[in-house]
Formats: C-alpha cells, structure tokens, sequence
C-alpha cells in the first residue's frame, strides 16, 4: 500500500475514530465529575442560566470588544473559518457521503477559497499578536505557539492542493501533507488543549461549582469528596 | 498491580476482539477471515470452540465427584471449577456465533431438526449444557443479592441439574470426536482413528481437571491468597490417571492399527504427534507422579500448564494441522481471526476476575477488602477533574479510545478494501423509442442518461434473423433470444444464474428417487463420484441443455456467472466496433462517443457510471465530476486494445471468486471505485520521487 493510500485509508479511520472517541470521552468524564462533586457539595443551587450566558458570551465575545477588537474579531474569524471549511467543502463532502452516509450541504468553491485566506490571515495575525504583544507573549507556552500552526497546516496544505498553480510541491505530495496534517490535528484534539472544542461549557461550569466550596476548606476537600473523615478506610 | 496490569492487558486484546467481531457481523466471514470454500474453518472453531469446550470440562468431573461420589475434600475448588466450565462454555459460543456463516440463524437447529449430524448433538448438548452452567453458577451472584427466592429455587433444582449437566458433557465431547470421523482420508493416520471419540473425552477430562488446577493456582497468586495444594495435588493426580489412560488407549490404538510403523517415518506430521504426546501426557504424567513435584505448586503448574497447552495443540492438529494437509491451500489466520481468538479468553477472563472479586468463588479467598487508597487533600494543583475521583473510569476509557481506533484502522479498512459497496442496481428493460421497437433506449440503472441503440439497423446489417446470435449468446431454457438483463441482472455485479437447488430438485423428480434426503441421490449426475464438489469439476450445462437452451458451449466457458451489465454490454459491442474501426476504416466506431453522447457542457453527459456519481446536493461541484470524468476516461483509454468488460469476471479465480460474487464485487466496477478515489494503479511510481523529496528535505 502506497503512503497516501495508507493514509486515506488506515490512517484516516484510526485517527478520526480516535479524535471522535476521545472527544467523547472527555465530555463523559467531565460530565461523569459534574454529577459526582454536586452529589457530595452541599449547595445545590447551581446557576446554569449565567453559566449558560457566560458559555454564549465566550463562544461569541461582542460584549468585550472593547479592549483589543481587532485580536478578537480575528479570533471569531479564525475559529469560523476552521469550523466551516473543512465541514463543508465540496469535496470533504464527497467524503462524509462516502464514509458515514451522511449528505451535507456544501459551499461553492469561490466561498471556500475566500474564507479560507481569510483564516489563514487571521491566525497569521493571531500568532503574530501572541508574539508582539507583551501580555500575550508572557502568558503563552510553547504549545500557545505550535498548536495554532499544527491547525493551520491542514488548511494551508489544503488550499494549495486545490490551488495546483501555486503549490511548491506536486499534486500527490500536496495531498499528503494535507491528509497527514489533518490526521495530526485530529490526534492533538482530545489530547492537548484543543480540547475546548468539545469542554468550553464545563469550563464554566467546574469554576461554578469550584465556588460551592467553602472558602478555605483545604484539606478538608478529601472528606467532603469522600463522605468519610480523613484516614477512614473506604 | 501485576493484576491491574493484567486486567488491563485483558482489557486491551478484549477490544482488539470486539472490533474484529463486529467488524465480521457487518462486512462478513470472507472480508474478515482467511477462510475459503478448501478451509471451511479456522482457529475460531478449532482454539475457541473445540479447544475451549475441552478445558471447560474440569467443571463436570469435579461435579461429578463432589456431587456423585460426594469426594467432599475436592468441593473447595468446585465453584472454580464451575466457573471455568461456566466461562469455557460462554466464550465457545460466542466464538460459534462469529463461526457460523449466518449469525442470526444460530437457533435454527432448535426448530429445524437434523438428526442425520453430529453437529446437532453437539449445538444441542453445548446449548443445554451452558444453560446448566449457568444455573451451577447462579448461586454465586444470586446469595449476594436479594433475589433469595430464586437462589432457593436454584438449590432445590441442583441435583438433577448436574445430573443432567454430566450426561451432556460425556455425550458432546466424544461427539465433537465423531465429527472428525466423517473426515476419512483426510486426517493424518496418526490422529484419524475410530476412537477419536473416546481420545476426545479422555484427553479433554485429563486437560480440564488441569485447566482447574491452574486457574486456582493463579487466582491464588494474582490475589495472594494460600493456594489449597493438598486439594489440588490430589486433582493434579487424578488428572494423571486420566491422562495415562488416554496415553494408553493411544498406544493400544496405534498397535492395534498397525500404524506403529509410520511413527518414525521422519513426517513432520510424526514429529508433530510426538511433541504433543510428550506435551499433552509424558510431562505432565511425569511431574506428577514425582511426590515432591505434586506437592509443590510450582510443578503442579508446570504440569497443568504443560497439559494445558497439549491439550489446545491436540484440537489444533485434530481440525487443522492434520486436517487441511491435503487442502492444496496454506491456511494463515488474518489478523482479525486472531484477535477475536485471543480476545474472546480475555474477555472470560475479565468476568472471571469480577466473579473472585464480588462473589465467593474461593472458599480460602474470604478477607478484608481491598483499599481504595487514600484520596489526597485538596491543593490548588489538585487535578479534582481528572486522576483523583476517576481512577478506573479515566484509565479504563482511555484503554479505549486508543486501542479501538487502532483496531478499526486494521480490521475495518482490510474488510472495506473487499467489501466497499458497489450500489445493487437491478438492470431496467430497455424501452423502444417507437412502437416497432427498432432504436432501444437503453437506460439500465434508470437515471436518466441513456444509450441510443439502433437495435433494427444492426440486425439489417449482419443478417437479419441469423444474425441475433452474434449478440444474443446464450438462451434460458425454451426461451429465444434471451435478453441481456435476463442474465446480466445487476448493473455493476455478475449474477450466478444457476439454481443448484432447482437442478437437484428436478433431477430428482425425474429420476423418480424417494426417500427423506432423495436430492443427495442426483449429486453424480453432475459431479464425479469421489471427488471434490466443484463448479468447475461439473458437467458442462451443455451436456443436458444442447436441445433446448442454446449456448456457446465448448466446456471453455462457464454458464453459471454473468458478469455485470456494464461489462457485459462493453464486451459485447465494444469488441466488434473495435475490430470495424480497424478492418473498415472507421475510426470512430472505437469512440465513447459513438454510444455515449460526449459534449463539452457536463450536464449533458449521458454515461456516468453510478459508482462514481456525486452524492445529493454535489450536483454543483464542477471539480469533482471533472475529476471523476478524467479518471474513467483515464480507465477507458488504459483498457484500449482490448475491450474493457474482458477482464472482468473471466478471469477472477475459482475459490476467491464465489467469495468475491458473494460479497458482490465485479473486478470492473472494483476498478471505477478505485479510479473514482484517484487510486491510479501506476500512482505508486508517481509518487514515489516526490516522497523521497519530502523524507529529504525534512
């Protein structure tokens, strides 16, 4: 079996399932955790509506445009465009039809092509912000920097698989590097904090519940998770 | 933790198994398995079922001592012993499920009765038995649980049942024997013999009381616990006897034969039989009868273990080593086979461990319970989220979502690879563009895009009526001219249009034989007397049929496999325009063209092939049905010189083919699907450049 037939094949359906069981997996824990720690907080009164309404506000900051518009609206721009690109493009769709079964409606290729330069250049200028501007480059990690390229990759590669005239590589190698970045990608979404993909929601609700707690409760947490006094034999 | 680590090593090959199980339920026995019409069974039926059933048999003979002979001293090894029994049995019919070639018939034995089979003895004694297992087992579970209603039930009801459970265990072992004595001629002298039933028992007896030994033995030290060794020397023991009889009644066997002289031959079979006589018997028969050995329960589980594995290696040369020698094919389990083989123990052995830890299976077991450890205190770094509460279930899970893709990525796409769905479409009749019928509108998978055939003009031109047999090849019986659909039934799949069962049925009647199984009479009207029941070892049909069904019939030319409409109808027209292209001076009768409309706008393309024809809502994607275009039209031209349908089913070879017409793949539409994904056969070397220049310049 050739490498790129390998890849389509084996490959793709090892790394999809991995990221589809892995995703899956972490909202079962997460949601698994939710249940265990409100069963043994004794406040009760979670208040999912600001949760809810906090979830919305991140997944769409409008209301903090404010301070460092253009960062964000990059930011919308970046993740739409990673969302709707490699979903419904004509030919992923050949792909969802022939696998799943499942029939999307797709985007014309003009539309695919413009949104996918606009990715490209807001997570160019994203990961140009994260290394110009002070606060940012002080809070990031090495993965702050590699994840965002890791993501990129699939659809630059992508791009100029479609785009022949432009390629620096033939056809084949192109799709290749396509295929194998995107297999990447799927891998490094249950395993690194690509996560939030499926975890955004818990997020604001682990810190909700963190607060039931009762300030300065330290060591007295193990007791209260557990039921029993600290040392007791379960 | 050597048990964690063993629990989880279950844990993985038991997923490993799950997926090549379901993998086979959805894509069949022929994408997932090594199988073929020359090896009708595999480790499965073999490892699984036969040698499974053999080392569950410690559960009946220590029943039978305790309840029977009422040998109080061996009873605290008898719920292990039923367990095994219990486990062995389960894992024997789930790997029997996965054997047979369709699943959902499994209780058909139950209401269609054959009594003329040994297989029928044995469905029904494995059947009864299991549900006696699972009755000697129940009591574990059900005095842990509020059910006491049940569990006395259960009590009143255990005599007879193990009564009744020792009857069926004698009867189906020596039957599984019998099984292999249809197979005269087949099985190595060595092993082929009128005891087979009586060796099937001894040896399964001797093994099963061991298979005990060694689970007790290991339970005890995966749990540190006190092995009870004074009991189980005395199993080990009687194992021992056991086990010499069998090696006795062997010898006797083989005397009695006169088969002793071929034992030092220098076959690979006889070396064979010699490392499992001193497997299954001399070393365990001799560690045993040394007393200092038998007390210790280091050679107890040397001996176990060693008639253990003889035992599986006896079953494994009884049903394949020595059984498909003559089978002309070499049998290498896939990789699905094997993990379903190793899976299905792995997943006894879990319930197992969930039995011992929840129930009490060992009496010398009973003590404090195992500690969850101490759940450390809340710190900031605390993952509260992760590792502390969700031990299991994080580790558990994360086994998972690792090993089931990696199991999907190797089962799924090799059975895909061989099943991809080529779509089943039923050839429509052609429609006259007018009442005479003189031009067809040949429309076969009724999509609209169509062929024009002038169906008069040609007839005009090679001859009038004696010219339909140029196209018209072969007609169904009485019939005249014969359409193409009639035959070639499915666009994009051969169809085997000969009934076996109708001819037997008919050639009974008309032989006037009677009696309950009178259609195994007309075998040899078409088949040789001894020899193997093939297609093409057959009677040509042209033997009987040359009055009343004409066909092109040579004895070259098989009339029981059609190939597909598309590949038929290009073989047939394709074929003869090429020759007129070049003997008449017209080129363009070799042309797509000529038939198919071709004009540059692509909506008005009249052939597309329904393989490769974009998905609802696609319509749009002009790239798309670009590509697809140019790959046929890549196919077509790569085929030029000779016409596309030639290799088609005629050349598919006999024992891959009936498999592959099962699944239903035409090698032509096998090539569209591959074409259709830019798989192009010389790709290979395309790329192999361009790689090299990726590995270089990383």
């Amino acid at each position: 079996m050739d490498t790129l037939a390998f890849a389509r094949g084996p490959l793709f359906i090892a790394t999809m399932s991995f990221m589809v069981l892995g995703l899956l997996r972490h909202i079962i824990l997460q949601t698994h955790g939710v249940v265990r720690t409100l069963k043994r907080t004794p406040h009760q009164d979670v208040p999912w509506g600001r949760i809810f309404r906090k979830s919305a506000e991140w997944i769409v900051p409008v209301s903090h445009m404010s301070t460092a518009p253009w960062m964000k609206l990059a930011s919308i721009l970046f993740h739409v465009g990673l969302l709707l690109v490699p979903v419904f493009l004509a030919e992923h769709a050949f792909l969802w039809a022939r696998g799943p079964g499942v029939n999307l409606p797709t985007m014309s290729h003009e539309f695919a092509d413009q949104l996918t330069v606009l990715t490209l250049v807001a997570g160019i200028f994203l990961l140009g912000y994260r290394i110009f501007n002070r606060i940012s480059r002080e809070l990031s990690s090495r993965a702050d920097y590699f994840l965002p390229m890791a993501v990129i990759l699939p659809l630059l590669s992508g791009f100029l698989a479609c785009h022949p005239a432009w390629s620096p590589l033939p056809y084949q190698s192109m799709m290749l590097l396509h295929v194998l970045s995107a297999e990447l990608t799927f891998i490094l979404l249950p395993t690194t904090r690509l996560v939030h993909v499926v975890l955004f929601p818990f997020d604001r609700i682990s810190t909700e519940i963190h607060w039931r707690f009762v300030p300065g409760a330290g060591a007295r947490v193990a007791e209260t998770l557990r039921g029993t006094p600290e040392g007791a034999e379960v | 933790m050597a048990l964690k680590r063993l629990k989880d090593l279950f844990f993985v090959l038991a997923l490993f198994g799950l997926v090549a199980g379901i993998t086979r339920m959805f894509a069949g026995l022929g994408a997932t398995t090594a199988l073929s019409d020359e090896i009708p069974w595999g480790i499965w039926k073999v490892l699984n079922m036969v040698g499974g059933v053999a080392l569950a048999t410690g559960g009946f003979v220590l029943a039978f001592a305790v309840h029977v002979l009422h040998v109080k001293s061996l009873k605290p090894i008898l719920r292990p012993a039923l367990m095994v029994a219990f486990l062995g049995y389960g894992a024997s019919c789930t790997a029997l499920l996965l054997d047979i070639g369709l699943p959902h018939r499994f209780w058909h034995p139950i209401v269609f009765w054959n009594p003329h089979s040994f297989l029928f003895e044995v469905f029904w004694c494995v059947l009864l038995y299991f549900t006696v297992c699972a009755i000697e087992v129940s009591p574990m579970p059900l005095e842990k649980s509020r059910f006491s209603g049940i569990h006395r039930i259960v009590k009143k009801i255990s005599g007879p049942v193990v009564i009744l459970g020792i009857t069926l265990s004698t009867l189906h072992h020596s039957s599984l024997g019998s099984l292999f004595l249809v197979s005269t001629g087949r099985i190595h002298e060595l092993w082929y013999t009128t005891w087979l039933p009586v060796h099937f028992i001894l040896s399964a007896a001797g093994a099963g009381m061991m298979a005990v030994v060694l689970l007790t033995l290991v339970t005890a030290k995966l749990y540190h616990r006190i092995p009870p060794t004074q009991v189980l020397t005395r199993v080990a023991s009687a194992s021992a006897i056991v086990l010499t009889l069998y090696l006795g009644t062997k010898v006797l066997d083989l005397m009695n034969r006169g088969a002793k002289s071929i034992l030092f031959n220098g076959q690979w079979e006889v070396q064979l039989f010699w490392v499992e006589i001193v497997i299954a018997t001399v070393i365990p028969i001799s560690i045993t009868a040394v007393p200092r050995l038998r007390r210790s329960n280091a050679g107890l589980a040397t001996a176990a273990s060693f008639a253990v594995a003889g035992a599986l290696l006896n079953r494994l040369d009884v049903g394949i080593l020595a059984y498909f020698r003559s089978g002309e094919t070499t049998y290498i389990p896939t990789l699905a086979e094997i993990a379903v083989t190793v899976g299905i123990p792995s997943a006894a052995g879990l319930v197992y461990f969930y039995f011992v830890e929840h129930f009490d299976v060992f009496d010398f077991q009973r003590g404090p319970a195992a500690s969850r450890g101490p759940i450390t205190a809340f710190q900031p770094q605390t993952r509260v989220w992760g590792g502390t509460l969700l031990n299991d279930l994080e580790r558990m899970s994360l086994i998972a979502v690792i090993v089931i893709p990696v199991a999907l990525g190797l089962f799924l796409t090799s059975a895909r690879a061989s099943t991809d769905e080529v779509p089943r479409t039923r050839v429509a009749a052609p429609t006259g563009t007018d009442g005479a019928r003189d031009v067809l509108r040949m429309d076969g998978d009724h999509d609209g895009n169509y062929v024009l055939f002038p169906h008069q003009a040609h007839r005009d031109r090679w001859g009038g009526e004696d010219s339909c047999t140029l196209c018209h090849h072969m007609d169904k019986p009485n019939d005249h001219q014969t359409a193409c659909r009639n035959c070639h039934r499915y666009m994009n799949q051969p169809t085997s249009i000969f009934d076996h069962e109708l001819h037997q049925k008919r050639l009974t009647v008309k032989l006037g034989y009677a009696g309950s199984l009178a259609t195994n009479l007309t075998c040899t009207e078409c088949h040789v007397e001894g020899e193997a029941k093939r297609g093409e070892t057959a009677e040509d049909c042209v033997t009987c049929h040359r009055e009343n069904m004409r066909m092109s019939g040579d004895g070259s030319v098989r009339h029981d496999l059609a190939p597909a409409y598309t590949d038929a109808l290009h073989a047939n027209c394709v074929g003869c325009h090429n020759k007129q292209a070049r003997e008449a001076g017209k080129p363009h009768l070799g042309r797509c063209d000529t038939c198919h409309e071709c004009t540059p706008g692509i909506d008005t393309v009249t052939r597309k092939d329904s393989v490769v024809r974009p998905p609802a809502g696609m319509e749009t994607s002009r790239s798309i049905i670009h590509d697809t275009l140019h790959t046929i039209h890549a196919l077509h031209t790569r085929k030029a010189g000779g016409s596309p349908g030639q290799d088609g089913p005629a050349d598919l070879r006999p024992a891959r083919d009936t498999a592959m017409v099962r699944r239903g793949i035409a090698f032509g539409a096998e090539a569209n699907v591959r074409g259709s994904r830019g798989e192009h056969p010389d790709f290979r070397k395309a790329l192999a450049p361009t790689i090299k220049t990726i590995i270089f310049s990383i």
